[in-house]
């Protein structure tokens, strides 16, 4: 494929859309079995593993339901194929790379649910970044399983259906205090890291915000959407992607060490992964390794409804910031910059993020409590179990792609920089969410 | 680790579209001329290397506007 055709993909080729439909999708066609009788036929693709010691009970599980791991893998087999074919990959390499992900990720699952494995800690997210990383760095994987990586394709499907198992009055209710503490601590991070970057490391300011995107807002999409809006060179936006990749994969193995040295109860630890770890990926393996849903909510309202919402508006006022101040070496009027930049860098799934929420809450409030029981168990149960197989597909891919030598080509200046915005970030985040906000993050259950 | 797009739009009615459709052609860019706009694209060229270029030969920052997309390359986190 083109590098022109890639960028310049109408919305219907975009992995966004892709990431909606399908997880709409799964949420619609999961909700009219429901209505029509057929939970049971649902829970026949919900594959999931117990807490096992001994290898029998596992076997007794896996033979108890024999067709789930095929239904599982059939129903995203031919979901993920379709995506494949309008976006313009390689459906038969894809298909192939996707049969050998499903693999590890079952092999992973079941190990994670190892009862003395879960013990150390070594629950499935960071058994399946340890997993990656090792085998991603020790070998070299072959192409077409490497077509199957799609780190940001994976955990676009698991947000979307994350929003169906998170109420829309939830989001209403603490939306505007998630935003508040991101604000605060994005404000903070990126005023730090460009200061640092600019005035004590003598960076251009382009590559200084880039790398202040990086840090504060969402991670490797806000340095591209920061990166270009402010025109940064590419090679900066690279250095910036390394940084943002770099400490949060550390990120992922030390916060929720921290959290649990800490006693931090799970929603606020959730949401202090939520204002401190730099990708969205990278912190779903962070909060899910704490083995507590509320911190898995909590942190996808910091992280999605409190950091990532707002990279549009973020890059409006760079790119004002950069076209009126940075970019000007001449009197004259500047060049324009359209509000239609905040529409262009908004990232498109929260959108499928909002409406899955938006769809479940409405049927939860039109029906009976009995039925809403039911419904909540046979119908969001398996779309919990379905999300978590996404973010295990994002997990493996993660470590798969983590590749540490190709981290490494970057100058001290940059480090030192993004290390400053970390060193304020990380107890700031702490703070806000221990101290500040704590009994609205304690509240969400 | 990424790819990019540099978009550069013109007002089809701006007094000298057509002069700076010509020099985007020259610079490489990859130029359609549309109804109310005409929109030069390049993935080769970048951002600012454009605008250097566009200065150089005496257009204004005003009399156009730069998108810069990057595309993350497969696999990045």
């Amino acid at each position: 494929m083109s590098k022109a055709v890639t960028a310049a993909l109408p919305w219907h080729r975009r992995e966004d859309t892709w990431a909606i439909l399908i997880a709409l999708g799964l949420v619609l066609a999961v909700t009219t079995a429901f209505f029509l009788g057929g939970a049971r036929a649902v829970s026949a693709t919900a594959l999931s593993f117990p807490t096992w010691s001994d290898g029998g009970k596992l076997l007794g599980a896996v033979g108890a339901n024999p067709l789930a791991p095929l239904a599982l893998f059939g129903t995203f087999l031919v979901a993920f194929s379709v995506a494949s074919l309008v976006i313009g990959w390689d459906v038969a390499r894809y298909a192939a790379g996707f049969a050998l992900l499903f693999a590890f990720s079952i092999v992973v699952t079941a190990l994670g649910s190892n009862a003395v494995l879960k013990q150390w800690q070594l629950e499935t997210p960071l058994l399946a970044l340890a997993v990656g990383m090792l085998l991603g760095n020790a070998v070299t994987l072959p192409a077409w399983f490497q077509s199957a990586l799609r780190t940001e394709f994976y955990v676009k499907v698991g947000i979307v259906l994350m929003g169906a198992t998170l109420p829309f009055t939830i989001i209403l209710e603490a939306g505007p205090l998630a935003i508040a503490q991101a604000t605060l601590v994005a404000v903070t991070t990126f005023v730090t890291i460009h200061l640092a970057a600019t005035r004590l490391f003598g960076l251009d300011p382009r590559f200084a915000a880039t790398l202040g995107a990086g840090g504060s807002i969402c991670g490797v999409s806000a340095a591209i959407a920061i990166g270009g809006a402010c025109r940064a060179e590419k090679s900066h936006v690279s250095v910036a992607i390394s940084m943002v990749i770099l400490w949060a994969v550390a990120m992922i193995f030390a916060l929720p060490f921290a959290c649990r040295a800490l006693g931090l109860a799970p929603g606020v630890a959730g949401a202090w992964i939520g204002t401190s770890e730099f990708a969205d990926a990278a912190g779903f393996a962070a909060a899910s390794a704490l083995g507590d849903e509320r911190a898995v909510k909590t942190f996808t309202l910091m992280k999605v409804v409190g950091r990532d919402m707002f990279v549009g508006v973020w890059a409006l006022v760079v790119a004002f910031l950069s076209v009126t101040r940075w970019d000007r070496e001449r009197a004259g009027a500047p060049e324009q910059v359209g509000t239609g930049e905040i529409w262009r860098r908004f990232p498109k799934f929260i959108l499928g993020f909002l409406a899955a929420s938006l769809v479940v809450t409405v049927i939860l409030a039109s029906v009976d409590t009995g039925a809403g029981t039911r419904f909540s168990k046979e119908a969001i149960g398996p779309l919990k179990n379905l999300r978590g197989w996404a973010f295990t597909w994002t997990f493996l891919s993660i470590g798969f792609t983590t590749r540490f030598r190709e981290l490494t080509r970057f100058g001290w200046r940059p480090f030192a920089a993004f290390a400053v915005g970390v060193l304020v970030n990380v107890p700031l985040g702490y703070w806000l969410s221990t101290h500040v906000f704590d009994a609205y993050w304690l509240a969400v259950r | 680790m990424v790819d990019h797009v540099t978009r550069i739009t013109v007002d089809a009615g701006a007094p000298r579209a057509a002069e700076l459709g010509r020099a985007l052609a020259r610079l490489g860019f990859t130029v359609h001329a549309g109804r109310r706009r005409l929109v030069g694209e390049s993935s080769d060229v970048e951002a600012q290397d454009a605008k250097r270029r566009l200065r150089a030969l005496g257009f204004a920052d005003r009399e156009y506007r730069v998108f810069l997309e990057y595309v993350r390359r497969w696999g990045v986190l």
